[in-house]
């Protein structure tokens, strides 16, 4: 029942922090450009990157995308975080983060989906994605793909969490 | 005073246009012993609250929901004296309160700038640090470099004002800019002493903003190959449909000054004016070939060549070399004025017009901008209750009917 949440991304107020100039999150989340693996987003003076994603829905966030072909400068460790808007990067090491997860080269050269803790996906006006750092160490971060998949609908449906599967 | 020239905001501003982006601004003052030389009428200090006052009243009024907030970086630390606010009365009245002492830390009131900027109350605002400097850096170039990368890191665009002691921060303030710049969010403008700090500031794109729209030619009028303003939506941020005769000006008096710079592209041995020049942000319009552009660069302040207006900015990289050149410029600039009328003349008596219809500025640049780069006198006149510029643009067409071309060199320098 998940769907791609793209469409309830407020873009307006997308917001990357160290992204580099014509290597900005739009690339990795917008139709058209994130099937594009030659376009993609980069950091700028070093590997870490902070998405602050608004949405104009409310919604129940349950698998996240990240795809990267350049193996070295793949993501590694990504931070969520939950309707804190504005998150700066200073902040990451003392706000509590929602779930944290490690990416595998595997998961990032197929794009797999990762599923989120349900619980705290739940009700979502703002997500953070912090990239912490890279696969390879690389001073510089890479990715062609950020999807995010869920659902808007208010109405909590006990039946349609156990079609969805195990919550970790 | 600044006070007085309050009243002149919404002209200035107007025709400045826009400064698109609501931004929350947190300027650093420098408030050191060094600040009350007097090379900078009245004093460093005084010279500077005024540019403040001015430059906070832009920005009030710029966007209803901007805020500017005011540190001191001298002192024993430094000090927010107003936090970012959209109360320009509350930011002129801790001006007056002030005091002069010690030496900048300007490490640490970046630090404490960009702490205040992230506690800004609406987090839509883009955040911009602006900082004086007449005073020594004590920093070394890494340190600086180190900082910038982390504002740009998180989004900060920074603007710095280097007056007083241009030529010992240059390279440092040179390096600091290029690590934080953005795309051309960040500018450096270097203010040589003798024009009116503020006028040079208010034709900057410090106060012009981002790829100012309306007036914003310092940035478009990039003749000098120096780089137009990046985000200029018109081909001299002016509007043809709201001013078209002086678009038009504009248009034919850069063509003119291409030819020049052409010609003189070998005397013009400060090519190194560009590359310094370029360092200096996008948003700065350089000047590049001063051969050409002797003909604007002479009048005013510290012989900067350049064809836009504003002559400190040329001088950021420049004024070594610049002064081995002048006399070669002079000369150039005397052989071209005996040339045959240039359409040119149109849009610098239109300039001049503003000031003093008996001494046409070669400035090619904008009617905009007040005293500072067009009469050599110093201090030039901050002549902001100018007329309206269709008025100024019929005179100076009548005045380049009239003569064969503006043969004025001897009143410049």
């Amino acid at each position: 029942m998940a769907k791609d949440l793209l469409e309830y991304i407020e873009f307006s107020t997308l917001e990357c922090l160290n992204e580099a100039p014509n290597h900005g999150a739009t690339l990795a989340l917008k139709q058209g450009y994130r099937e594009q693996d030659e376009l993609y987003l980069e950091s700028d003076t070093d590997e870490q990157l902070l998405l602050n994603i608004r949405f104009t829905h409310r919604v129940r966030i349950q698998s996240i995308v990240i795809k990267a072909i350049d193996e070295a400068k793949a993501p590694k460790r990504v931070k969520l975080y939950t309707n804190r808007p504005s998150l700066g990067f200073s902040d990451t090491s003392s706000v509590p983060c929602a779930q944290e997860i490690e990416l595998s080269p595997a998961q990032l050269a197929k794009g797999d989906p990762i599923s989120l803790k349900l619980v705290k996906f739940n009700n979502v006006d703002v997500l953070s994605i912090f990239i912490e750092d890279n696969q390879g160490g690389e001073e510089t971060t890479k990715l062609c793909k950020i999807a995010l998949f869920g659902t808007t609908g208010e109405v909590f449906n006990v039946a349609e969490i156990k079609k969805v599967g195990e919550e970790k | 005073s600044s006070l007085d020239r309050l009243s002149e905001l919404p002209d200035v501003f107007r025709r400045i246009g826009n400064i698109s982006a609501m931004e929350c601004t947190v300027v650093c003052i420098d408030n050191s012993e060094f600040s009350r030389d007097g090379d900078y009428a009245p004093t460093r200090f005084q010279a500077q609250a005024d540019a403040v006052n001015l430059l906070a009243g832009a920005k009030t009024q710029a966007h209803p929901e901007a805020t500017v907030g005011v540190l001191t970086m001298s002192g024993k630390t430094p000090r927010v004296l107003v936090t970012p606010t959209p109360d320009l009365g509350k930011v002129l009245n801790c001006m007056t309160n002030i005091e002069i002492d010690g030496e900048c830390n300007v490490s640490s009131s970046v630090q404490i700038a960009q702490l205040a900027l992230k506690h800004r109350q609406n987090k839509n605002q883009r955040q911009r640090i602006v900082i004086f400097v007449c005073s020594p850096v004590t920093e070394d170039k890494e340190k600086l470099v180190k900082i910038a990368k982390k504002l740009k890191k998180n989004n900060v665009a920074v603007d710095v004002v280097s007056f007083g002691a241009e030529d010992e921060n240059q390279e440092k303030l040179e390096a600091f800019l290029e690590a934080v710049n953005s795309s051309g969010n960040s500018h450096l403008v270097t203010v040589p002493p003798g024009p009116v700090l503020s006028d040079v500031l208010i034709s900057s794109p410090i106060f012009q903003g981002e790829g100012g729209s309306g007036f914003g030619f310092a940035g478009g009028v990039g003749g000098a190959g120096g780089g137009a303003s990046g985000a200029d939506g018109f081909e001299f941020g002016v509007d043809p449909n709201m001013d078209p005769e002086l678009a038009l000006a504009l248009r034919v008096s850069l063509e003119e000054e291409r030819d020049r710079q052409n010609r003189a592209a070998a005397a013009a041995a400060a090519a190194a004016g560009a590359a310094q020049a370029e360092g200096a942000g996008a948003g700065v319009s350089a000047s590049a070939a001063e051969g050409a552009t002797a003909v604007a660069g002479i009048a005013g302040a510290a012989a900067t060549p350049g064809p836009v207006a504003v002559p400190g900015v040329g001088a950021a990289g420049v004024s070594g070399d610049m002064d081995l050149d002048e006399d070669a410029l002079l000369q150039q600039a005397l052989a071209m004025s005996m040339e045959i009328d240039n359409a040119a003349a149109a849009a610098q008596e239109a300039a001049a017009a503003a000031n003093d219809v008996t001494t046409p500025a070669p400035t090619a640049a904008p009617v905009v901008t007040p005293g500072a780069p067009q009469v050599a006198v110093a201090p030039p006149p901050a002549d902001l209750d100018v007329m309206d510029e269709d008025a100024e643009l019929q005179l100076a067409l009548q005045l380049s009917m009239q003569d064969s071309g503006p043969d004025n060199k001897e009143d410049q320098k």
